[in-house]
This record gives structure tokens, C-alpha cells and sequence, in this order.
């Protein structure tokens, strides 16, 4: 049994510990945009929602699914942390402004500013830390397959220097064909679990 | 996986090491004489066919810059890298190093719009430009990307400490490189983020940025017998947080930064730093976010300056880059102007360093700030004699 409250979003497969209700194992497949509905289902009714890209709407609702119900309660902000990690950055924002900007420089010069903020990938955390308010440590890292490595070696850190005490881990990686979202949230207690990598890794690989 | 049950031992952290490759000059001891003439590397021209005169600092044909299978980022982090490791007095053992690269955008300028995602080169990914440079200096781990907008370097030396703190790694090789690009130089447009001149940090008149590129490169080691400097430079802290107020603008109040700030001076005191690095963009915004972040964590009258007139905003290299100039005036015991100030133009009085003095200086602050929130502090020292 996980010690820790988890979320996948991927297409095909939604799960998350906390929110059974929400579960979708791609069978029903009668939505076109999954998100969308899973959105829709969430009951989110966030208006800033549909100014983010695809990466930064995913990651919003991974977030969701994976914080512990009354963390606001519980924790104080500035100890709660945010890492994210993912293989593309934010690559699927960078070609649709790249467009943008080689079609438009010759007329106006001038590409949507809302398209260029999402070039970066740590606007995903951003926009997480707005909506949930974690004000603590954050940090984006790119790796070519999901790594725990340095992201527990930095929580590790953390927990040990009372830096954080508690912390919601991503991996985010959105392409146009693929979203591949696996968010958990450790505290000291489920870090000290001695099965955590065997866990996460039997969660995300299976 | 092996989890340790006791408290962990720290380790102290000594830099060690560094290098630059930046417009401005071929290496730290170049573009520190440069910063101390008061010579700068942003020119005005037409780039990139914008219709109106832009002011970046950006290598033109630089012929040192080889290529040679390299793109023109690797080139430049490249040779930071090289610069850095040469000062060492001896080599380091690669296995027990670490590798942390810092970008923003890396290879931006190799995206090819025509083509569809699937498409685009290898280069365009971080993680590959990350491992093509530690299979050309020879260390065997994984090397770690850090992408995290103005921040990503001062993230990376965060990262970096802490892994030689715990003892993962004995000596950790961070670098921060960015280039100037037609896709970020329209962007901070688009913005109208940038300045319709030389940027002037923190002045009545500022009013935008100055974009810049280059690399800069610094190791750490739990090894003080490492170091190249005269002196012993301990990174004793640093840290992160987030305003989780708006994405590309940052907190009215400077929250996110004031409550790191606010780490730094209970463990230290009112007199945590001799003097600070601010991330002085030049934007009306970051600037006044910044004198109010210092104000209230009561670090007013500590000297302060920012250092982008000199070589532009170098986005995710310019913690790294910016560190480098100030170990060099701590080493020397100087204090830098802010180049560019004229009339100080922030509500919160700062006490801005405006011209070259002497004295002696034991320990700086670096600060940075960024898009998504971010904000970054990190603590140098010269070892207690």
C-alpha cells in the first residue's frame, strides 16, 4: 500500500489515490479531449485555465489530484515545495510561437506575448504555485526519461534541514500526441518509507 | 533504494573554481578589467531584420569561438567550462564529480519552424546537449539540467551545494549558458520588455532590459585544497521560493524573495553581507520588487548593485556569470558600480554602490528573480583566516 497521495494523467489512463471517482482506464473513450472533461468533471472552474498551454493544464490538474485534501490547513506554505521534472521543456510551446514569430515578422513583428510566456517550462510551476499556493523551494529539471535521482536526493535535503515539509514532485511531459503526467506528494514521514523508490517506480512504470 | 537513517554530516562547500565566456571577454580576469574601466559590451544595431535599433550584447563572428560539430551555445559553454577547469591546481577525479547545466532556451536558435515536433534535431533537447558536454570533459555520471527561467544558474549552484553538503558528490561543475536569439529577443518585444536603449537598472528612467549571452562556469568542492583563488570562498547558503502570484510579473511586495532574504539574515544578522549582487533587469517592476524585498528583510544600507549594463540580462547564465564578477571584487576588495544608475528611481531607498571603492569585503549576496514566480538567493564568504 502507497504511503503517499499520487496522480497519473496520461491518454488513455487517469488515476489518482485520493480521487477514485475520477479514475478512467481509456476504455470509454467517447470524449475527444480528455482533459477537457476531466477538467469539466473536476469541477475546477478556473478562468486561467484556458489561457495556459497544454503542459501548464495538465500540470494544474495532476496538482489537484495530488495534494492532500486539507494541505492548506495543514502545512504552511513556505514550506511546501514544487518540483517538476520532464523531457521535452516546454518544446510544445516553442514551436507554435516560433510559427507565430516567422509568420508574423515580415508584416507586424509582433507574435502574442501569452504565446512567449509559455516558452519557459518552469511557467508549469508557476501557474501550480498560483493556483495551490506552494511558496516554498522550486526547481525544473529536464531528463531524458523520468529520474528520481536528483529530485530525492533534493527532497532528502530538504526534509533533513527542515527546509520543507512537504513537497509535490511531477513528471510533465506533454507532447502534441502525448501527455504524461505522474505527480506525488511526499512529507518526512512517507520519505521515510523504505519501499518510496520501489513504489513510485512500480506506479509510474506499471 | 539506500536511504540514510541518521542525520546527515554537512559538508562544507568551497568554490573552487571558475570560468567566463561572455562578449565582454575571454575569460574572468578580461572582463573583470573591463568591469572595472567601466567598459561595456551591449552595442546598439540592427538585429534579427527587427525594424527598430536593438541593444544586446552578443559575440559577432567571434573567431576564438570554434564550432567544429559544437553549436554556437556549446561553443560558449564549452570554453567556460574549459576556462574553469584549466585554474585548477590539479585534476579533478572525474568520478566523484557532478555536472549541472543551466539554460533557459539552449540550442533556440537551431528550431526549424517548417518542420513538425516530431521532426525537430536532437539538439533542441536539453537533457542531449547536456550529455554531449559531459562526454567531451569526461564524467561518467548523469549530467543534471536545470531549466528554470532567470533563476536556472543560482538554482543550479542551490542544487550543486547541497549534493557536496550530503556528501553525494565531492566536487560539482555548474554551468549557465544562454545565447540571444531571434525567438527571445522577439519574445521580451513582444513583452515590451526590452529597452529602447542602454539599459539603466534601477534609475528613475529605466525602462526595459538589455538582452546578452555567454557562459559562465563554477566548481565546488568539498576540497578546499582545490582552489585556485588566493583566498578560501565558502558558498555557505542558499535558496528558493515561489511568489505564487503571476506568471510573468513578479510579487508588488517582493514576498517570494523577502522570505528567502529573511533566511539569510536570521542565520547571519542585519550584517549577513558586505555588500548584494541584485538582479537589477532594469525593468520598472523587478527593480522596485527588489528594493522592497530589500527593504523589508532591513538590508537597506548594505552597498548594492546590479551588473546588467555591462553584459546584459544572460538570462539562465546570468547568476553564474554575475557570481564570477563578484567573487573577483571580493577577492579584490572592491566594490562595483552599478553602471547605468544616474537617479536612483525606486520607492524603497537602496544603498547603490556608484562608483569603484576599496574596502574590505568578506561576504556577498546573490540574488536573482524570473519568470513563473521564482526567486533565488545564494551566500558567498571568504573563509575565516
Amino acid at each position: 500500500m502507497e504511503t503517499f497521495n499520487y496522480s497519473v494523467i496520461k491518454s488513455g489512463m487517469i488515476k489518482s489515490s485520493q480521487y477514485p471517482e475520477f479514475n478512467w482506464d481509456g476504455t470509454t473513450s467517447a470524449d475527444t479531449n480528455f482533459l477537457q472533461s476531466l477538467y469539466e468533471k473536476m469541477k475546477v472552474e478556473y478562468p486561467k485555465y484556458y489561457k495556459m498551454n497544454e503542459l501548464c493544464q495538465s500540470g494544474v490538474l495532476s496538482a489537484l489530484l495530488s495534494l492532500p485534501k486539507n494541505y492548506e490547513v495543514d502545512y504552511d506554505p513556505d514550506k511546501l515545495g514544487l518540483i517538476v521534472q520532464n523531457n521535452s521543456s516546454s518544446l510544445v510551446s516553442d514551436f507554435p510561437y516560433s510559427k507565430e514569430y516567422y509568420c508574423t515578422r515580415e508584416k507586424i513583428y509582433q507574435p502574442k506575448p501569452s504565446l512567449f510566456t509559455y516558452t519557459l517550462p518552469n511557467i508549469l510551476i508557476g501557474e501550480i504555485c498560483i493556483k495551490q499556493k506552494l511558496l516554498g523551494e522550486n526547481f525544473f529539471f529536464i531528463s531524458e526519461e523520468f529520474d528520481l535521482e536528483p529530485i530525492l536526493d533534493e527532497v532528502r535535503f530538504l526534509f533533513e534541514t527542515g527546509v520543507l515539509e512537504g513537497c509535490l514532485i511531477g513528471w510533465a511531459e506533454v507532447n502534441p500526441d502525448n501527455i504524461n503526467n505522474f505527480f506525488f506528494f511526499l512529507t518526512p514521514d512517507s520519505f521515510n518509507n523504505h519501499q518510496l523508490g520501489e513504489q513510485i517506480n512500480q506506479l509510474y512504470f506499471h | 533504494m539506500e536511504r540514510k537513517s541518521e542525520r546527515m554530516k554537512m559538508h562544507q562547500v568551497f568554490t573552487v573554481s571558475d570560468g567566463l565566456y561572455i562578449p565582454l571577454g575571454s575569460d574572468t580576469q578580461q572582463v573583470f578589467k573591463e568591469v572595472k574601466d567601466g567598459v561595456s559590451s551591449i552595442k546598439e544595431g540592427q538585429r534579427f531584420d527587427f525594424p527598430e535599433t536593438t541593444y544586446v550584447s552578443q559575440f559577432s563572428d567571434d573567431p576564438s569561438l570554434s564550432y567544429e560539430g559544437s553549436s554556437r551555445l556549446e561553443a560558449m559553454a564549452k570554453q567556460s567550462i574549459k576556462n574553469s577547469i584549466a585554474k585548477l591546481p590539479r585534476k579533478l577525479d572525474t568520478e566523484d564529480t557532478g555536472f549541472i547545466i543551466c539554460t533557459t532556451k539552449g540550442n533556440i536558435d537551431l528550431l526549424e519552424p517548417e518542420k513538425t515536433f516530431s521532426q525537430q534535431s536532437n539538439e533542441m533537447y536539453l537533457f542531449r546537449l547536456a550529455s554531449k558536454l559531459s562526454t567531451y570533459f569526461g564524467i561518467p555520471h548523469k549530467p543534471i539540467v536545470i531549466s528554470n527561467a532567470c533563476t536556472s544558474s543560482l538554482l543550479g549552484l542551490i542544487h550543486g551545494m547541497r549534493m557536496i553538503m550530503c556528501g553525494k558528490y565531492k566536487h560539482v561543475i555548474v554551468t549557465g549558458a544562454d545565447i540571444v536569439s531571434a525567438f527571445t529577443l522577439s519574445g521580451f518585444r513582444s513583452l515590451k520588455a526590452l529597452s529602447s536603449s542602454y539599459c539603466k537598472p534601477f534609475d528613475n528612467d529605466r525602462d526595459g532590459i538589455n538582452l546578452g549571452e555567454g557562459a559562465g562556469t563554477i566548481i565546488i568542492s568539498a576540497d578546499a585544497s582545490l582552489s585556485s583563488y588566493p583566498e578560501q570562498i565558502i558558498l555557505s547558503d542558499g535558496f528558493t521560493s515561489n511568489d505564487g502570484t503571476h506568471i510573468s510579473a513578479p510579487h508588488r511586495n517582493g514576498e517570494g524573495l523577502h522570505t528567502i532574504l529573511r533566511k539569510l539574515v536570521s542565520k547571519h544578522g542585519a550584517s549577513t553581507s558586505d555588500f548584494i549582487s541584485a538582479h537589477g533587469t532594469g525593468t520598472k517592476f523587478n527593480d522596485a520588487m527588489e528594493a522592497r524585498a530589500i527593504t523589508r528583510s532591513g538590508l537597506q544600507n548594505t552597498p548594492i548593485h546590479s551588473l546588467k549594463r555591462y553584459f546584459g540580462h544572460t538570462l539562465g547564465a546570468c547568476g553564474i556569470v554575475e557570481s564570477i564578477i563578484c567573487i573577483q571584487g571580493m577577492l579584490q576588495n572592491l566594490l562595483i558600480p552599478s553602471l547605468g544608475l544616474n537617479k536612483l528611481g525606486t520607492d524603497d531607498y537602496l544603498n547603490m554602490v556608484r562608483r569603484p571603492e576599496e574596502r574590505e569585503l568578506r561576504s556577498f549576496i546573490k540574488m536573482g528573480a524570473g519568470f513563473g514566480g521564482c526567486n533565488a538567493v545564494i551566500r558567498f564568504q571568504k573563509a575565516e583566516a
